[in-house]
């Protein structure tokens, strides 16, 4: 029974991975120009920020089997445990922040300046099914196209930064495109400046003064998420990274990583990168480091 | 065996990923997801039944019908086929409450416009948070709870509640999403059992109390 279960868990696992598709695809320029008008449909599906844990992959290290299963099943749910726990009283201070409210709130004004026109704007908190998805492309008329932004945001493990990532994607009509993949395809992520020294010393920050800090951060990734969104469409998947690339440094929970990238753009007080990893980064502007470098370099 | 195991597991995604795809179901269209009971099941826990907190001193408690006032009132999460579509959860809530009986309450209902009962303890719940969550293969819920506690004196004390519970997903079915979300009501009635006893007691309680799958002795 254990065993059949297991092999059910890894179908669902392997069912994840073989629905992948590539971090970037960007519209041509023959369907850029076939869109006269965007409808909007933006998905949260969260109701409030969770902390972002990641998930343990013992079984992987060694190799698959049981024991690791189990042991990663234990040591995701302590992870989770314990930072629920430290969450807690902060909840409280935040329990009428409505992300979807404010999303929806900035995005009509935001996406005023957007380089295609956009007409209706739906937000949701219902995941979006492949049958919905049909349907929405379905509906589109003539000239239309559909995009379609997930946002997903998190304190990180640490609690010290508010990170946030939106996968954007462009739908065409079946008629003029019945690819299952979207045409275009870009993640945006974005990183608020680090608060206090972590753990409850940072939570305490966020949560003082009626969260007014949380609040004013979750704002600013709202709109930096909708200022990627806008130069997203017009950035094309470099072909290779051959001029100099910058470091930047990026929270990852209780450490701190480098990434390489290409700033694309700079203003009130973030930059935003196109990393190597082909995602769009909004942050901090502290965190550009001096040191430049080459993609031949690095490789 | 490995490699038979591997390759049937990945032909297997690899056919329900395209049977996905290929979906076309009109109320699924419609409704961009999968409709779920919240049921209620006082049996949904992570481990074995805990011990109980004693409530020697138990008094009657009525139930008021909890009031949904979530902000997302249309779905308790996703899965891989879409939303969760849950609709109202203030019956699974008022469901739960009257479990309270297994900890030694004589447990009654009463409605929401009725006078404070003349015996015992009145409690009006509001439910404003119940989702879940995925991280790997596991499913995590978290549920909020406000409660106001009333004798015939007046109110006694307000209190927030949360809870999580914590799962592995086995068969990716709604069904586990709503049981994850049962563990986690489950892991917070131990806490109001306490609290009822102490306000029972006439003692105040704490103004706010988190519920992990730990139990009662979780700080």
């Amino acid at each position: 029974m254990i065993r059949l279960r297991l092999v059910a868990t890894l179908a669902t696992a392997l069912l994840l991975s073989a629905c992948a598709v590539p971090m970037r695809t960007t519209l041509t320029p023959e369907q850029r120009g076939k869109i006269t008008e965007l409808s909007a449909h933006v998905v949260v599906v969260q109701d409030e920020v969770i902390a972002a844990v990641e998930a343990s992959n013992v079984s992987g290290v060694i190799g698959g089997g049981l024991i690791g299963v189990i042991i990663d099943s234990k040591v995701t749910n302590s992870r989770v445990n314990e930072s629920q726990q430290a969450l807690g009283p902060f909840y409280a201070a935040i329990e009428d922040v409505d992300y979807r409210q404010e999303f929806n709130a900035s995005i009509e004004k935001g996406l005023a300046g957007y380089p295609i026109k956009v007409g209706k704007v739906t937000t949701t908190p219902r995941a979006i099914s492949q049958g919905k998805l049909d349907q929405l492309r379905g509906q589109l008329k003539t000239g239309q196209a559909l995009l379609v932004i997930f946002p997903r945001y998190t304190l990180s493990g640490d609690f010290r930064a508010f990170d946030s990532e939106s996968v954007v994607t462009i739908w065409f009509r079946p008629e003029v495109s019945d690819s299952r993949m979207p045409s275009h395809r870009g993640v945006l992520h974005y990183q608020s400046a680090l608060v206090g020294p972590g753990g409850k010393a940072s939570l305490d920050k966020w949560a003082a003064n009626d969260a007014a800090l949380f609040r004013q951060v979750m704002q600013e990734s709202i709109s930096e998420t909708i200022r990627m969104v806008m130069i997203d469409v017009d950035t094309p998947v470099p072909a290779n990274f051959d001029k100099s690339l910058q470091s930047f440094s990026m929270n990852v929970g209780a450490a701190t990583t480098q990434i390489k990238g290409k700033a694309l753009k700079s203003g009130n007080g973030r930059t935003i990168v196109l990393g190597e990893d082909q995602r769009l980064h909004s942050l901090p502007a502290a965190s550009a480091g001096a040191s430049t470098t080459t993609a031949s370099a690095q490789k | 065996m490995t490699k038979f195991t591997t390759l049937m597991l990945g032909a297997t995604a690899a056919l329900l990923c395209t049977s996905a795809f290929a979906a076309e179901d009109p109320e699924v269209a419609a409704q961009s997801g999968d409709k779920v009971a919240m049921k209620y099941n006082a049996g949904d826990r992570e481990n074995v039944q805990r011990p109980m907190p004693s409530t020697q001193t138990a008094c009657a408690v009525h139930i008021a019908p909890t009031v949904d006032r979530r902000q997302n009132k249309e779905t308790v999460g996703q899965n891989l086929s879409g939303a969760l579509l849950a609709g109202d959860v203030s019956p699974w809530v008022t469901d739960g409450l009257r479990q309270l009986k297994d900890y030694g309450f004589t447990v009654s209902d009463t409605t929401a416009d009725a006078p404070v009962a003349d015996d015992g303890v009145t409690v009006r719940t509001s439910i404003t948070r119940a989702y879940t969550w995925q991280i790997g293969l596991k499913l995590f819920s978290m549920v909020a709870v406000k409660a106001e506690f009333a004798d015939r004196n007046g109110v006694l004390q307000q209190k927030y509640y949360r809870a999580h519970g914590d799962k592995t997903n086995m068969w990716g079915a709604s069904s586990e999403y709503v049981t994850t979300l049962n563990y986690g009501l489950n892991n917070m009635l131990p806490f109001i059992a306490k609290d009822l006893a102490s306000l029972c007691k006439g003692d105040k309680v704490a103004a706010y109390s988190y519920a992990g799958p730990e139990g009662p002795s979780a700080k």
